[in-house]
Formats: structure tokens, sequence, C-alpha cells
């Protein structure tokens, strides 16, 4: 089994393994979002990482189309 | 939804970043114009939805609210979570201006990383941490990531043709980044690339798109008759990232079904 440790958002060193099939862990409240990329994005300024928000907060709203 | 482009409009300024998935399999070409659409004044990230590794709700919509310091805060419905969304987004925000850390050399580091966005003075701050100081290393990352997603946004920018915002983003930099010997050289290169005839002709064409945005934005045109202005910028900036912008976003309100 591959194994990816993800960079850690808090302190720099926490680390946070993946789940069994590569996914990054969901995080529950209180626990630190492990690393991973939205992909592309309308009306960004080309962040496509977690960890290159830092320092700033971010809202999440999902949403659909249908 | 409607909250969340609200909170974009009302906080964004003050360093809050919203983004939002799209969960029903739409894509990024043909998103545009439903966007147009639905919420021509919007200017909120949209990206579309692979996973984000946070628990929320049930179904649609759903929202999370993510901390300075990479935390997941909050998770649920938006209605039922509307007065907690804003007090903790005050909150990190109040964080982010003032910094924090497990010591005030920590803190103050990361005041100016984040707060002051000093990114000069930041790095003598961590420079100057004891080597046993336990934070020390993050900080360093932290740094590095907020020097590297500045450059690359200028050249992200310029690719998407917002040659404005990629100048403001170079010029910005060159000021917080400042007489450190790792960054001046790549700075000087993302602020000349702005400078000659060329880059400024195409500057002039992209600077009348955003004046057309601005227009539909603030609802002194309608997104149907945006489509006249930004096919006349294509052609005159015909050959640019600036023209094919226009063009992109001509096609957008063209495909926009008010616009029919």
């Amino acid at each position: 089994m591959q194994t990816t440790l993800f960079i850690p958002l808090a302190l720099g060193l926490a680390l946070a393994l993946p789940a069994q099939d590569g996914a990054p862990k969901v995080a529950e409240v209180g626990e630190v979002v492990a690393e991973f990329s939205f992909g592309a994005m309308l009306n960004g300024d080309g962040r496509t990482k977690i960890s290159e928000f830092r320092g700033q907060p971010i809202l999440l709203d999902f949403w659909g189309t249908h | 939804m409607p909250q969340a482009i609200k909170h974009d409009l009302e906080k964004r300024d003050r360093g809050l970043v919203v983004i939002l998935p799209e969960c029903q399999g739409a894509d990024l070409d043909t998103l545009p114009a439903f966007l147009w659409k639905m919420f021509p004044t919007m200017e909120a990230r949209v990206s579309i939805e692979r996973g984000t590794p946070v628990t929320r709700g049930n179904g649609l919509p759903a929202s999370a609210l993510i901390g300075v310091d990479g935390t997941l805060l909050w998770s649920g419905h938006p209605s039922s979570g509307a007065k907690q969304i804003d007090e903790l987004t005050e909150v990190e925000l109040k964080k982010m201006a003032s910094g924090w850390g497990a010591t005030p050399e920590a803190k103050k580091a990361r005041q100016q990383l984040y707060g002051k966005r000093n990114l000069a003075e930041a790095k003598k701050l961590i420079a100057a941490l004891a080597d046993d100081n336990n934070e020390k290393a993050g900080l360093q990352l932290e740094l590095a990531t907020a020097f590297a997603w500045r450059a690359k946004a200028v050249q992200h920018l310029r690719d998407e043709g917002r040659l404005a915002e990629a100048k403001t983003m170079a010029t910005a930099l060159k000021k917080i980044a400042s007489g450190v010997a790792d960054w001046d050289a790549e700075v000087a290169t993302l602020v000349a690339g702005f400078e000659g005839p060329e880059g400024q002709s195409e500057m002039t064409q992209a600077k009348k798109v955003d004046g057309v945005l601005a227009r539909v934005r603030d609802k002194k045109m309608k997104v149907a008759d945006a489509i006249k202005p930004m096919r006349a910028i294509a052609k005159a900036a015909a050959g640019t990232k600036a023209g094919e912008r226009a063009e992109k976003l001509a096609a957008a309100f063209e495909a926009a079904p008010s616009a029919k």
C-alpha cells in the first residue's frame, strides 16, 4: 500500500495519514484539514492547494447547478 | 450560496477566502455562462468539487469554515449556522491580523506574515527565532509558501489576461518582499514583464475588459449589453491574453440564458 504523508497545516509539524484508498482523511470539526487541491478555479489567483491559503479563513459553500 | 457571496463581498478585503465548489457535475467551460446568468455580481472563487476532505451535512447546500491555522471550525447547513459562521469568521480575521503562535515571537512573525503581509519583515523575525523554537521550521515553510503563491499568482493572472490584477500583485510583492536577496531577482523579473510598449498596449485593452465587467457587476450594464463591447475589445486585442479573455467572456455572456 502506498502511503502518502501530507504536509501539515498546523504548526507545520503534525502529520495526517491518508485514508486506505489514498484520499486524504476527512476532517471533523476541531481537526486540521489534510493537504489537498481544489483543482482549477474560476475567479482564482492560481492558488489551488489548501496550504496556499494558510493564514486566511476559508468559507466553503458547496452547491449545485441543478 | 447567496449568504456566501455576501460574505465574499463584505469580507474579502479583510482576508476572508470564499470558495464555492460545484457538486453536481458542472464543468469549468460551461459554468461561467450559468454564473453570469444567476449571479452577475459574484466574484468569489468557484471550483469543481472533487472530494474536499471536510465533514459536512447531508445534501446541498452545505458549508464549512476553515480557520487561519487550517483547522475545520464549523460545518453543516449554511442557514442553520449563519450566526456561528459570522462570529467564527470575525474571530479568525482578528487572529489573522494579530498573528498566533505558541510563543510571542511566533505570534509576531505571523502578524507580519499574514496580518501586515510584510514578507521581508516576517523573514527577519523568523530568522531570529531560536533554533530550538518548535515553530521555526513550520514558519519557514509558511513563509516560503506565502512568497511562492504570490509569484505564481502574477503569472497565473497574466495567463488569464487579468493584467491589471497581475501588475497589482507584482507591485505589491516588490514592496513586501523588498531587500531579500533570495527574492529580489525573481520579483524584478515579474515587475519588468509589464514594461515596454507591447505590455502597455495589452494593459490598456485589459483595463477596458475590467471596465465592462465592473459595469456589469455594478448593475450599470446588462449581461446581454456587454457582448458587443467585449467582442470589440477581443478584436482590438486579438493575439493577446487580454484578447483571449475578452473573447471567452463574450462567449459566456452570449451563452448566458438571459442574453438570449
